[in-house]
């Protein structure tokens, strides 16, 4: 039966014979009470284990949000580096991307960075694991950058920001990473490379010197990680030594001339003759003061030596024996040949060209009378602080003994090029610098030298080096970049000098790639920024 | 006939109901101490938790800017000094207009403001640094209180503010501190029994441990990497 309304409620019957009439509902009123008490107390204590239970679910959240986002940022990380590695650098680039590239970095462009990693920018992680998931957005800022007459390098600015985020919760959690990532390209210092293997071979042949370990790549100074070896078959190291031969005679060489017999003799002060010439060592002196030192024909010996806050040279040729000094501080030089002295008040430049090849090279001490001889001791030092010395062969180059810069810092028998001002670069360049004829360009570290030798230069060879003697330990605290390397039954460890992998710095006269290049100096996590 | 109760009766009610009254006086009184005493346990977890989150955020912070610096070995961005541990991060970063000169006292730079007066500043390129006061900011010129040791270019070089917090006990009152720069110190956390607070600068690990007055023989722990210390750190 259906009604439309409720039903009304029918009267109970007659209530029962209360006992004490007007003293009803004591027993119920008190049931409530007590009921009242008890559920109050109850429910309190509820309410405190749910305060609880919300305030360690939010500390938990909190934990796991945390790392969700950092796993966020090193995920990012992990695919900046992942896609640097997988590159294979140096790139080679055309003269027109280089241009394109040059142009767009000039104007504040990332351009460059998206040709190093091969991807557009920005870019997007995401992934999860369990309940954790995150998502970084990797982006990039133009920073510092050094445009220079062959290359151009710049500094990005690299952020991850990242966010962290549970299953079934709405909360998320950021973080962030801001990291560097340096880059040239161009024809760009060859010493920008800690070690290069740049010949028909050069990938196979610098795997394999890394996985016999027979070549150890240690960090720069100051970073964490060791640099990667680079590894092209393009031949990136020039024969042509010209732009440093027409700064050492203070001349001007228009590429692809050669310099003629003649230039060369009024460089050097010769009589203006069609006939070679003799050999012995020049230092190059014209109106507007003092040019590099130019030697032609072989050396015998050549020694180094710093004191006394005077650079010191002694070259021994078949000719006969030569001697420089030069004292930065006093504005003085001393030019001794077999014949004469000559003295002037003005530094030359230090770079020494010698036409020919270099039997002996190696670091010395200098006797009262101003007499160079070679050392075996490594804490005497043989390039003068604040001296940037560039030795370029036409032919073959021979270590015979330890080459040490003043200034450096020994820490644990281990030196730190870092507090030094002074620079070394030696590169055989396996071309007669007047005819064009091909020459070894070759470095010999010669059987000779002391067993550890400790060569503190950046090494360019064209056609190879080569370590000799019997288990040598060979450590460069510079680079070498090479077309072939034969360690012998040496090892030879490669310390970089931090001071030339900056690309923002002034590279000092290092030879430049054949082509251009680009090439990835650095990448370096700076701060985090979550909290 | 109306029947009311007896005297016996009524006494025996009259018991049986204060006992009942009385029980449950005594069970709220429990359930009260129990309940003050966790809402109490509860706070204090809380003050010790937001205290221990305090100082994880600012050893994460420790360093935050300064990794070339830090590589330097010119500043470290966790230091300990007696009992007071000093964090140092980056606050900011003012441009330089013109080369910076050893033997000068005054800097170039975009941004000075007045308050940067009594902060200490680390100056450096890629391969020497130094730290020095400000004295005094304003228009464009940092003053500071000793002569530049070495010659920067304005390019090549960088000019950090630093921002340096101080983490102490006092243990007379039982107050941790925390204080940033020349402010005065602020109470993170009261009622502190023990404070404890390691730091392995090769690990760049860090472990703080506290308990308090109201209960010592609890103790809050926590154990956290300084990351940026860690991105700073030298081989």
């Amino acid at each position: 039966m259906k009604f439309n309304f409720w039903r009304k409620t029918p009267l109970s019957g007659k209530p029962p014979e209360v006992p004490f009439p007007g003293q009803a509902g004591s027993m119920t009123l008190m049931s409530v009470f007590v009921y009242f008490l008890i559920s109050t107390l109850g429910l309190g204590l509820i309410a405190l284990s749910q305060t609880y239970r919300s305030w360690s679910v939010h500390k938990k959240d909190a934990v796991l949000l945390s790392m969700a986002a950092e796993n966020g940022v090193r995920a990012g990380y992990e695919a900046v580096s992942s896609a640097l590695a997988a590159r294979g650098f140096p790139l080679s680039l055309t003269d027109e991307q280089y241009s394109e590239l040059r142009a767009a970095t000039l104007a504040g462009g990332t351009e460059m960075v998206e040709a190093i990693l091969g991807r557009d920018l920005p870019m997007t992680i995401r992934d999860e694991a369990g309940a954790l998931a995150w998502t970084a957005d990797i982006g990039f800022a133009a920073g510092r950058m050094s445009d220079r007459e062959t290359f151009i390098a710049a500094a990005y600015l690299g952020t991850i920001a990242s966010q962290g985020r549970l299953a079934r919760r709405p909360r998320a959690k950021t973080a962030g990473l801001e990291f560097e990532l340096s880059a040239a390209a161009g024809r760009v210092p060859l010493s920008y490379f800690p070690f290069l293997v740049a010949g028909d071979d050069g990938p196979e042949h610098a795997a394999d010197l890394i996985a016999d370990r027979r070549v150890v790549l240690m960090p720069p100074e100051g970073r964490r990680v060791p640099l990667p070896p680079a590894a092209t078959a393009l031949s990136l190291i020039p024969r042509d030594a010209s732009p440093l031969l027409a700064e050492t005679l203070k001349i001007k060489i228009f590429s692809p001339d050669r310099l003629s017999i003649f230039e060369l003799r009024q460089a050097l002060g010769l009589p203006l003759v069609n006939e070679p010439v003799p050999n012995g060592v020049y230092l190059v002196v014209n109106d507007t003061g003092l040019g590099g030192v130019f030697i032609q024909g072989d050396a015998k010996e050549i020694v180094l030596a710093a004191d006394s806050g005077r650079q010191y040279f002694q070259f021994r040729l078949a000719e006969g024996t030569w001697r420089l000094w030069f004292q930065p501080s006093e504005f003085r030089t001393e030019f001794t040949s077999p014949t004469e002295t000559r003295t002037y008040d003005r530094i030359p430049l230090a770079i020494i060209m010698v036409n020919g090849a270099i039997a002996s090279l190696g670091g010395g001490t200098v006797d009262e009378t101003g007499v160079l001889s070679l050392t075996d001791r490594t804490d005497i030092p043989s390039i003068l602080d604040g001296v940037s010395l560039t030795i370029v062969s036409a032919d073959e180059l021979t270590i015979s003994s330890h080459l040490i810069q003043e200034g450096v810092r020994w820490k644990d028998g281990i030196p730190y090029l870092k507090d030094s001002r002074a620079q070394l670069f030696l590169f055989a360049s396996g071309t007669n610098f007047i005819d064009g004829s091909e020459k070894s360009g070759r470095i010999r570290i010669g059987a000779g030298g002391p067993a550890d030798l400790i060569l503190q230069a950046e090494l360019t060879a064209r056609d190879g080096l080569k370590i000799e003697g019997d288990r040598r330990d060979v450590a460069v605290y510079g680079g070498i970049q090479t077309s072939s390397l034969d360690p012998g039954s040496g090892f030879l460890k490669i310390t970089p000098d931090a001071r030339l992998l900056s690309p923002l710095r002034e590279p000092g006269r290092s030879p430049r790639t054949t082509t251009p290049i680009l090439w990835v100096t650095g990448l370096e996590a700076l701060q985090w920024n979550d909290r | 006939m109306k029947k009311g109760f007896s005297l016996l009766e009524s006494l025996l009610g009259l018991v049986v109901f204060s006992l009942i009254i009385l029980g449950s006086l005594e069970f709220f009184g429990t359930v009260q101490t129990v309940f003050f005493r966790l809402q109490s346990s509860q706070e204090n977890c809380q003050a010790v938790w937001v205290a221990l989150e305090r100082i994880r955020t600012d050893f994460v912070l420790a360093g935050q800017g300064l990794v070339r610096p830090m590589r330097l070995g010119l500043i470290n961005g966790v230091e300990r000094d007696g009992e007071t541990w000093i964090l140092r991060r980056a606050n900011r970063c003012p441009k330089l207009t013109a080369d910076p000169i050893s033997g000068r006292t005054a800097l170039d730079v975009t941004d000075a403001d007045g308050d940067l007066a009594g902060r200490v500043l680390c100056l450096f390129d890629e391969a020497k640094g130094e730290t020095v006061f400000i004295r005094e900011s304003g228009d464009g010129i940092l003053t500071l209180s000793s002569p530049l040791q070495h010659d920067y270019r304005a390019a090549d070089a960088t000019v950090i503010v630093l921002q340096k917090t101080s983490l102490f006990l006092e243990a007379s009152k039982g107050v941790l501190r925390r204080k940033n720069d020349e402010a005065s110190a602020q109470p993170l956390l009261e009622d502190v029994h023990a404070f404890e607070l390691r730091y392995d600068p090769a690990s760049c690990l860090a472990f703080a441990r506290v308990s308090l007055i109201s209960a010592p023989e609890e103790f809050y722990e926590i154990q956290f990497l300084a990351k940026n210390a860690a991105l700073g750190k030298t081989p």
